[in-house]
């Protein structure tokens, strides 16, 4: 079927915010978050935190909404025909590199998708309590890594992950074919506020638990206690930054897509500015004063900070699996607990991963007027077949090579091309008017000049650090086990020949549009 | 705690309070609604 169909809309705008909101709340604040700050000056951490908010954060989101938005006007869902219109289709390059914002949110869709599923399984070990009874981390970690691998089962056979990753990917397919307002607008209206009530409801507890190995305000102390020195450290300013990036969504191209389905005379910035700041009441409030403060208090100071040392799931799976076999009182609240915590991080999840198919779906129902469901099983189709890779593949580190191309360092080469065009070749006055259509606040004037200088030159300043610091030794594979060499270059491979089946659609979806025309 | 942690934790959690009450009290006082959204 090739029928034309209208553009799709919001219902209600706390739909859209619950919606924007739940695309940026997601693992990161409850994971990533807490490990940066202890990471990373504790309490001083968020003095470049909150400046990183408020000049590269900010701006860079309002610019996303009004690209977004601007791009919708002219029918385009997906930014390839947003940047077109930018350089009111003067600049051919322009659609071309605008497939980032299709190519990352696909690929971070697969693998993000995988790792929610994750947390789906072992909501449902929380109920049923098969981890009870591992209390050591070592024994956590061996039912993890059973878990991850499908050719591991001293813990569980190898299809358990597969199982829960299909009945994700079914779940996720169900909400996304039932449309914006139907599907995405319905699971954010329900899933953000059992978000945080769950946050809420474990924080208290953690805030509440006797002393163990230390107690509940060690454990904030943990995190929040400055250490001056280190704001004087490059590195600290940059992974406050780059902390910007995952928490909001920024450089993915799917508030893109979100704020496409809104008419010029929609509010941006205020709804916008709303959406920012839930998710960092999420991460700030809540997502500071659960995993960390718990693991401080079960492990000690110095337990703790190897758990943080060892990345998120680290913290969120292995420790807090040993956490909830620990909590005192009868096993069942216990159990129950472990499925808040748990679930709590697959709504998390879910919210973040419809955000990131809904590019995808639309530039198949725009570019080629496929209908929504057969875009959707076509998505569907190939983030079970591509995310097989992820299932087979995942202890060689082939997800981790997908998370850092496309779901780390993409984002700020992105993110560098939308400002530029943004602010220089659309015209920051122009964009500053667009903005402001239908606006219910008026931005602050300083923002201006932010927005052209300051948030490019902080972004292409993290752009190059990063680049030498990360990029280089990533793509020269310094630290891998040369034993994986191989599977780290197929999972290259395979994002390459993503990336170039994207190249080839938009470069088809344009034809077919001048075809139309002519 | 020391008293510094506890600033900057005091400090951070009600910057990023008043910012979500700011912006909702907004919302909710001037009652807008999407483009085309319908009346209750």
């Amino acid at each position: 079927m090739t029928d034309f169909q209208p553009r799709e809309r919001w219902g209600t705008r706390i739909g859209l915010i619950l919606a924007m909101a739940g695309n940026a709340v997601g693992l990161g604040n409850f994971l990533r978050f807490p490990v940066q700050a202890a990471q990373n000056g504790g309490g001083t951490f968020m003095i470049p935190y909150f400046v990183s908010f408020l000049v590269l954060g900010i701006p860079l989101m309002w610019i996303e909404w009004g690209i977004g938005r601007y791009g919708g006007r002219f029918g385009h869902g997906t930014v390839p025909g947003m940047f077109d219109a930018l350089t009111d289709g003067r600049r051919r390059w322009a659609k071309y590199a605008g497939v980032l914002g299709l190519f990352m949110p696909f690929v971070v869709f697969i693998y993000y998708t995988y790792v929610v599923s994750w947390m789906l399984g072992f909501s449902f070990f929380s109920l049923t309590g098969s981890y009870f009874g591992l209390d050591e981390v070592e024994q956590m970690r061996v039912f993890l890594s059973s878990y991850q691998s499908l050719f591991d089962s001293s813990v569980h056979g190898g299809w358990v992950a597969l199982v829960f990753f299909l009945v994700t990917l079914a779940f996720l397919g169900w909400v996304l074919s039932r449309g914006i307002s139907g599907g995405i607008e319905k699971l954010a209206l329900i899933g953000m506020p059992i978000l945080f009530l769950f946050a809420f409801l474990l924080a208290a507890r953690v805030l509440t638990l006797p002393a163990a190995e230390s107690t509940p305000l060690a454990g904030l102390n943990f995190i929040w206690n400055p250490e001056w020195g280190s704001l004087a450290e490059p590195k600290v300013w940059l992974a406050a930054a780059g902390q910007m990036f995952f928490t909001l969504s920024l450089g993915m191209g799917t508030i893109h897509t979100y704020a496409s389905y809104l008419s010029e005379r929609d509010d941006i910035t205020l709804t916008g500015l709303s959406t920012g700041a839930t998710n960092e009441f999420a991460e700030v409030v809540l997502g500071g004063t659960i995993a960390i403060p718990a693991a401080v208090v079960f492990f000690g100071i110095e337990g703790a900070q190897d758990v943080a040392r060892g990345g998120s799931f680290d913290l969120g799976i292995v420790a807090m699996g040993v956490v909830f076999q620990g909590l005192p009182g009868p096993e069942l609240l216990a159990r129950l607990t472990g499925f808040l915590w748990f679930f709590l991080l697959f709504i998390a999840g879910i919210t973040s991963a419809v955000a990131q198919a809904s590019p995808a779906i639309s530039f198949m129902q725009e570019g080629f007027r496929w209908r929504r469901r057969k875009a959707v099983r076509a998505l569907m189709a190939a983030a079970l077949g591509i995310g097989m890779l992820h299932v087979i593949f995942y202890s060689k580190g082939f997800l981790d090579e997908w998370d850092y191309w496309a779901g780390t360092f993409g984002l700020v080469i992105f993110a560098a091309i939308e400002i530029a065009l943004f602010s220089f070749v659309f015209g920051i006055d122009r964009g500053w008017d667009e903005l402001h259509k239908g606006a219910d606040l008026r931005i602050p004037p300083i923002y201006k000049p932010i927005m052209k200088w300051v948030t490019p030159a902080f972004l292409y300043t993290l752009l190059i650090w990063w680049g030498v610091t990360e990029a280089v030794p990533q793509l020269l594979m310094e630290g891998k086990d040369p034993a994986n060499f191989g599977y780290l270059w197929f999972s290259r491979a395979v994002l390459l020949v993503v990336l170039g089946i994207g190249l080839v659609l938009v470069r088809e979806a344009w034809r077919r549009k001048e075809g139309d025309r002519a | 705690m020391t008293p510094f942690a506890l600033g900057f934790m005091v400090v951070s959690m009600a910057s990023v309070t008043v910012l979500v009450v700011y912006c909702y009290s907004r919302i909710l006082r001037d009652g807008r609604r999407l483009d085309g959204e319908a009346e209750d």
